[in-house]
């Protein structure tokens, strides 16, 4: 038996509501290690503490038989670990040889630090001779495609000398031609000796790729698996066995008419002939893994992008040219990406809940900033919101941000509300008030859209769920009659024909 | 002004006058009276007041609530949120249990409006509040009457001929580490005993109450399957509930349709 090259021995780490425990991990040179876990179970907090980006409160790291006081941040062992992170960070402004080598570039002048380009693109030729890959050796970086520039974040891992590699989620956005290549540079990475942490969503590449697999569920360790000596239901069942009670609190309302509709979008190639219907008083789910277009779904029904097919509100078609139009039609969005995507950072509380409710307060054109003060008040009160209407809403909690932007929506009386991972990443009390006010709402006769890649999440809000593979909804099933493990298993597996039950 | 805060005030102003007029209301809130007869229609629907020429009066059995122990009028507010919630989370020919307290009244009178539901309750005036009309039906516990409600070994041989599908008991005070907690030993009593009688059990506390405890122990926080409350609940309970794995309903009234 060789030695591991890291070894990783009761660690423990807690950040503010999250906690690592007893984590003992090893990883041997020419592995590829798979780490699955349900989001939100500590799978990146993981590979950053193994990085050395945050230090654990207490346990060890071992390289190579040396105990890591420092993590692998100061510059003598920086070079022994590679951090491929979901999004690439590729250098625009010069080419993708350059970027690959960033790190040990062919020098004419070691001293002058005088690149050789010939010699530079000529490894690159080389490497692209190697490895068939799809890119030329004049191809400039801002040209490249998500996907290509991806592949050559994972080339770095290959080009570079280090003997830790961490891919987290390689293959989230990947085609399948794409993934065969990254599988191929994944295989070429342990040839040269290195160990990999491959951290994925997709049974396929763990049984594809993996040698070991580990399970992770918040924040603890399952179990380590050899995936020659275990079956991929075994992994599924490991998976998806810690169950919890139930612990969300949902009120079935009468569902009422019909209030929006959607039938045949699509998106560029990214979504494919999405259908589905939603009536008053209804919270319907959709989930899907990483990638499967959950987030651009919800920009295409708020008008955000081009999207073809047809939406109709009450049965009545209407065409979403830009957001304006949907909240004309009673459309709100509170986008994944709060900061970034719903709000103004330089407006205070008071203007960025009130923006889309301008005209309820506006008589010929003039505002009653009187009645919008108290109004907005009325519901930083209601909601239990930092007090005040001229506070900066950039300085507000996760929690207490998500909980504005829904008093805006509430506010511009809305009807249909598409809810994008609305919990991810907030304390748990601003979660429970917004499950209740998703109570409130269909109590009201509105409709929730809720799309969230928290299984059990959706299966306690919603009353129906859809569930979001390769660019189209594979399957639309009641809450009531389906079960967390089903759902989990359709998203891994990805096809209904292996899917036994019916 | 919006519907939500004028429907506030009126509700305040009745509660405290007992009765208004839709000219003073109209002249208050600077609204026309049209706007004053909606809100009082949509209110009359919820069963807080009653319509009159020109007005409206409190329903009797606000009114008769508000004679009782509370002098606080926004939780009245808050007994009808919570008693809404309630109602939603029975169906429609089920039984339930109502142990005796004066927002397991406004839940009585709530379920009144549905259909094929049979109550079992110790409250006379739970009892005198559920209106049961249609193929509604009511039990009445037998047993010795104290507070106007009925405790004691007949009740509990009583209520052994039942099996429910919800019981709510109204608590006095929930605590992390006391558990379910009621003011006397007799409630404490019926109320375990009606709890192992259901398949689900709903506490109904209001958020004042929360970290409070009173002497007698119903029981841990897990005998609960939901916990219902009202808006004003503070923010470390909701935590504190959801690490204890139960759904918490507060009720929060934020939505304007």
């Amino acid at each position: 038996m060789k030695n591991p090259i890291l070894e990783l021995k009761n660690i423990d780490l807690c950040v503010s509501n999250f906690t690592i425990n007893q984590i003992n991990l090893t990883l041997y040179p020419g592995e590829v290690h798979m780490i699955m876990g349900e989001n939100g179970s500590g799978k990146s907090l993981l590979m950053e503490l193994i990085s050395g980006l945050v230090q654990p409160d207490s346990g060890e790291i071992w390289y190579d038989g040396k105990l890591m006081t420092q993590g692998f941040q100061t510059p003598a062992s920086n070079e022994q670990l590679i951090f491929i992170q979901q999004y690439s960070i590729l250098l625009e402004n010069i080419s993708v040889a350059e970027n690959l080598y960033f790190h040990n570039l062919p020098y004419k002048n070691k001293f002058l630090k005088i690149i050789d380009y010939p010699k530079l693109n000529a490894q690159f030729r080389d490497l692209i001779k190697e490895l068939d890959l799809p890119i030329k050796d004049t191809d400039k970086v801002e040209h490249l495609g998500l996907a290509q520039r991806q592949m050559i974040e994972f080339l770095k891992a290959y080009v570079s000398n280090s003997k830790v590699v961490i891919l987290d989620e390689p293959s989230a956005s990947l085609t399948s031609s794409e993934r065969d290549l990254l599988y191929r540079i994944v295989n070429q990475i342990k040839k040269r000796g290195a160990g990999i942490f491959y951290i994925t969503h997709r049974i396929d590449d763990a049984i594809q790729i993996g040698d070991r697999i580990t399970l992770l569920n918040n924040g603890s360790l399952i179990g380590t698996k050899v995936i020659a000596e275990t079956t991929e239901d075994e992994i599924i069942n490991l998976l998806v066995g810690t169950h919890l009670k139930e612990r969300y609190p949902k009120l079935n309302c009468k569902k009422g008419k019909e209030l929006f509709s959607v039938s045949n979008l699509s998106y560029e190639d990214k979504l494919l002939d999405i259908n589905f219907r939603l009536q008053e008083g209804e919270v319907f789910g959709i989930t899907g893994l990483a990638g499967s277009g959950r987030s651009l779904l919800a920009k295409c029904l708020f008008g955000a992008l081009n999207y073809q097919g047809q939406i109709s509100i009450q049965g009545k078609p209407v065409r979403l040219k830009s957001p304006k139009d949907a909240i004309a039609h009673q459309i709100a969005l509170l986008p994944e990406d709060r900061y970034e995507d719903s709000i103004f950072k330089y407006l205070n509380t008071m203007e960025n809940v009130a923006l889309p409710s301008l005209h309820r307060f506006s008589q010929n054109s003039i505002i009653n900033s009187h009645f919008m003060n108290q109004s907005v008040l009325d519901y930083i009160n209601k909601l239990n919101l930092p007090k005040g209407n001229r506070k900066n809403i950039n300085s507000f909690s996760e929690g207490s941000l998500q909980k504005a932007i829904f008093a805006k929506w509430l506010m511009s009386l809305a009807r249909i509300f598409i809810l994008d991972e609305p919990t991810r990443g907030i304390d748990l009390a601003s979660k429970i008030d917004i499950y209740n006010f998703i109570n409130d709402l269909t109590k009201k006769k509105a409709a929730v859209i809720y799309i969230s890649s928290d299984v059990e999440e959706i299966m306690g809000i919603c009353d129906r769920v859809a569930i979001l593979t390769d660019k189209s909804i594979l399957c639309i099933l009641k809450t009531s009659e389906t079960s967390v493990q089903e759902i989990t298993e359709l998203q891994i597996r990805g096809n209904k024909e292996n899917h036994t039950k019916e | 002004m919006f519907a939500i805060e004028r429907i506030k005030i009126i509700k305040n102003h009745l509660l405290k006058e007992q009765k208004v007029s839709v000219a003073k209301l109209s002249e208050l809130l600077n609204v026309t009276e049209v706007t004053i007869r909606r809100d009082l229609e949509k209110l009359e629907h919820e069963g807080f007041l009653k319509r009159t020429h020109g007005g409206a009066v409190l329903t009797d059995y606000v009114e008769d609530a508000l004679n009782g122990e509370s002098e606080d009028f926004d939780d009245f507010i808050n007994y009808q949120e919570i008693a809404d919630t309630a109602s939603r989370l029975v169906n429609d020919g089920e039984s339930i249990m109502l142990t005796s307290g004066l927002i397991n009244q406004f839940i009585a009178r709530s379920l009144g409006e549905r259909s094929g539901i049979s109550i079992v309750t110790n409250d006379f005036q739970i009892a005198q509040n559920f209106q049961s009309q249609g193929d509604n039906c009511l039990i009445f516990l037998g047993g010795d009457m104290d507070d106007k409600a009925v405790y004691g070994q007949m009740t509990l041989d009583n209520l052994r001929n039942f099996s429910f599908d919800h019981v709510f008991i109204e608590v006095d005070g929930l605590h992390e580490a006391n558990g379910i907690t009621v003011n006397s030993t007799k409630k404490a009593t019926l109320i375990q005993k009606a709890a192992a009688l259901s398949e689900s059990v709903n506490i109904v506390c209001l958020s004042k109450n929360f970290g409070s405890r009173s002497l007698y122990r119903v029981g841990k926080l897990e005998m609960a399957n939901r916990i219902l409350t009202d808006s004003k609940l503070d923010d470390h309970f909701k935590s504190m509930i959801y690490n204890h794995k139960i759904p918490l309903f507060t009720s929060i009234d934020v939505y304007e349709n």
